[in-house]
């Protein structure tokens, strides 16, 4: 609790600043009011104002409602910082999961409650070149859940860090992106997140990403990389490690 | 739903990857187990041999893997209260090498509980095998999960080597069914017995073909012990055949009286094929003799102290009604004469019985 209110405190305390760059996410930058950025992975980012980014995951969104707001704050002494607030309602996807047969990832007779979803994150940009920016970041999600409640936990990787809380009640992340130049059009990201999840199955969840971001023009980028997932599993003989190819296709719009 | 399936599939031919872990050669080492502490034990006079179909632990719960009921998952505490139950039969037995069939070693559905080293840890028993039969990262269907289960092998004395042979697969599944379905085998194992080498084979063959592919299955086990035999070595062969014996009066599949009215159409059981154990009797030692079977069974009276399956027990006066189980040697002098016991008092640890018999050791 003492971490939740430190970070309100420091969300209140801050005063406005912003930056916008395209293609950017991985930073405490927003884009430009009125830019839409989507790819096919990608959420849809709209630039609502100077310091404003909204986004939401298009094709999720008839099962699993969810906004996020990227707020730019504060520029001091060459940090820029940055919150995300993140709302999902993931009970329709789960409900729809519960099925007989195929696709049926939770059993029939699984219990779903209403769960929301409370996450935040605070992102803190330092630019350590001309061409490079490290951001360091923390986050917490509470789970919010009414009624009766009788499901499965989801044991799989990069799925059994983010749906643990709605069992759990509460999970904190911290980590760091690191976003840049390589040649002009040609960007990478790498970031690091650490996810401390509940102690009586699994204690933690690594995930790791490499990005390359081909800038084509201000309409399309094509990104590419890779993910590592590095998690405890309520099995104890479940892989810990898990490598994931990544590709998208972006549209940039404004 | 079904549409990302088919895209699933096509991802996996395409890319011929064996995504969820499901696939294993037509050969390959099994997996080797001790218990955590090994409990020395000198070699009897005569050895004490039983096989049990465990059903993962799960009792006489109502699974959708029966093909009527709503449970799909157990928790710990369920899953180790009935594993303590089998092992504590187990334990009062006290058997010298016990075949067990639906073991399941890291499965969602029993809670992850590595029952093989359980078993290991609560009994004398100091050495297992393990040969998985269904085997996922996660099954996308029901809520299954991840799953890991199979047959095994305990001994008190060391298995010096264990190989899982694979049987063949149900050819009337499409792919997609079929890569994430029972994947059937042989487990085969030898252990030592002071200066003899005894080899141990156990299956649980097919239960709800319709094409044929059990009877190719049984062939095969067939042909593996025959080949032991040719070659001079003994061997105990058994565990859950699904195929009833060759004198039995009641073979039609749905006249069975525990048949549940709303059986899921996928688990039908086809008419039992009086054909499928035949040449077991012919050519080795039953643990229990046919004629002994043939004085208890009658035309539609479900009752013999020989049965060792039941699917279904909660309507009244219904027991067990199948045999299902076998035990078989090439030992000269075969079994011990009336050693064998059809352990019929388990009837709320599974839906099998244990059987077992005696055969004496060679000096």
């Amino acid at each position: 609790m003492k971490k939740i209110v430190l970070i309100i405190i420091l969300v209140s305390v801050s005063f406005l600043f912003a930056e916008n760059e395209i293609w950017s996410n991985g930073t405490a930058k927003t884009l430009p009011k009125g830019r839409i950025e989507v790819g096919i992975f990608q959420p849809f980012r709209y630039g609502l104002n100077e310091t404003t980014e909204l986004s939401t995951f298009l094709l999720a969104d008839l099962l699993i409602p969810n906004i996020t707001m990227k707020k730019s704050w504060n520029s001091h002494n060459g940090i820029e910082m940055t919150s995300e607030h993140s709302i999902i309602y993931p009970t329709p996807l789960l409900n729809l999961m519960a099925r007989e047969g195929a696709g049926g990832i939770l059993p029939n007779n699984s219990i779903i409650p209403e769960i929301i979803v409370y996450e935040n994150q605070l992102l803190f940009s330092y630019q350590i070149s001309e061409n490079h920016i490290f951001t360091p970041k923390i986050g917490y999600s509470i789970a919010f859940v009414s009624g009766e409640s009788d499901f499965p936990t989801l044991d799989l990787p990069l799925v059994y860090n983010r749906t643990s809380i709605y069992h759990n009640g509460a999970m904190f992340n911290f980590g760091f992106d690191f976003c840049g130049t390589i040649i002009p059009k040609l960007d990478y990201l790498i970031d690091f997140d650490k996810f401390m999840l509940d102690k009586e199955y699994a204690e933690f969840s690594y995930e790791h990403k490499l990005m390359l971001i081909w800038k084509i023009n201000r309409k399309f980028a094509i990104s590419g990389g890779y993910k590592l997932a590095y998690s405890d599993y309520p099995s104890p003989k479940q892989r810990n490690a898990d490598f994931f190819p990544l590709i998208d296709f972006r549209m940039g719009f404004k | 739903m079904k549409k990302l399936f088919v895209l699933m599939l096509a991802f996996l031919l395409i890319f011929g990857c064996d995504v969820f872990n499901t696939t294993f050669e037509d050969s390959e080492n099994a997996v080797m187990y001790e218990a955590s502490t090994i409990v020395e034990s000198e070699i009897p006079t005569n050895l004490k041999v039983m096989s049990w179909n465990i059903k993962f632990g799960g009792a006489r719960i109502d699974f959708f893997f029966d093909g009527w009921g709503e449970e799909v998952l157990m928790d710990e505490n369920l899953v180790i209260e009935n594993m303590q139950a089998i092992a504590d039969y187990i334990i009062q037995f006290d058997p010298d090498i016990v075949l067990l069939q639906e073991i399941d070693i890291d499965s969602k559905r029993s809670a992850y509980v590595d029952q093989l080293q359980y078993l290991l840890d609560e009994t004398a028993l100091n050495y297992g095998a393990y040969a998985s039969q269904w085997k996922a990262d996660f099954v996308p269907s029901d809520g299954i999960g991840r799953m890991n289960s199979g047959n095994a092998i305990m001994s008190k004395w060391q298995i010096t080597d264990a190989e899982r042979i694979a049987l063949p697969l149900i050819e009337e599944q499409d792919d997609l069914t079929q890569y994430f379905y029972l994947r059937r085998n042989i487990l085969k194992t030898k252990i030592e017995l002071d200066e003899e080498e005894l080899f141990v084979l156990n299956i649980h063959a097919s239960a709800y073909s319709t094409d044929g592919t059990k009877q190719e299955q049984i062939n095969i086990f067939k042909a593996e012990i025959d080949e032991l035999d040719s070659a001079g070595s003994r061997f105990i062969a058994g565990g859950d055949f699904n195929a009833i014996p060759p004198n039995s009066v009641n073979i039609i599949g749905e006249n069975f009286p525990d048949r549940p009215a709303d059986l899921d159409e996928d688990f039908e059981v086809e008419d039992y094929d009086l054909d499928d154990m035949v040449a077991f009797y012919d050519d080795y030692s039953p643990a229990v003799p046919l004629e002994n079977i043939a004085l208890q069974e009658e035309v539609d009276n479900y009752i013999s102290d020989y049965y060792t399956h039941s699917i279904y027990i909660d309507l009244p006066n219904i027991d067990w009604n199948r045999k299902l189980d076998y035990l078989f040697t090439n030992n000269t002098n075969g079994w011990i004469e009336n050693s064998d016991i059809t352990h019929q008092n388990t009837r709320e640890l599974s839906d099998h019985c244990p059987i077992s018999a005696e055969m004496e050791v060679v000096r």
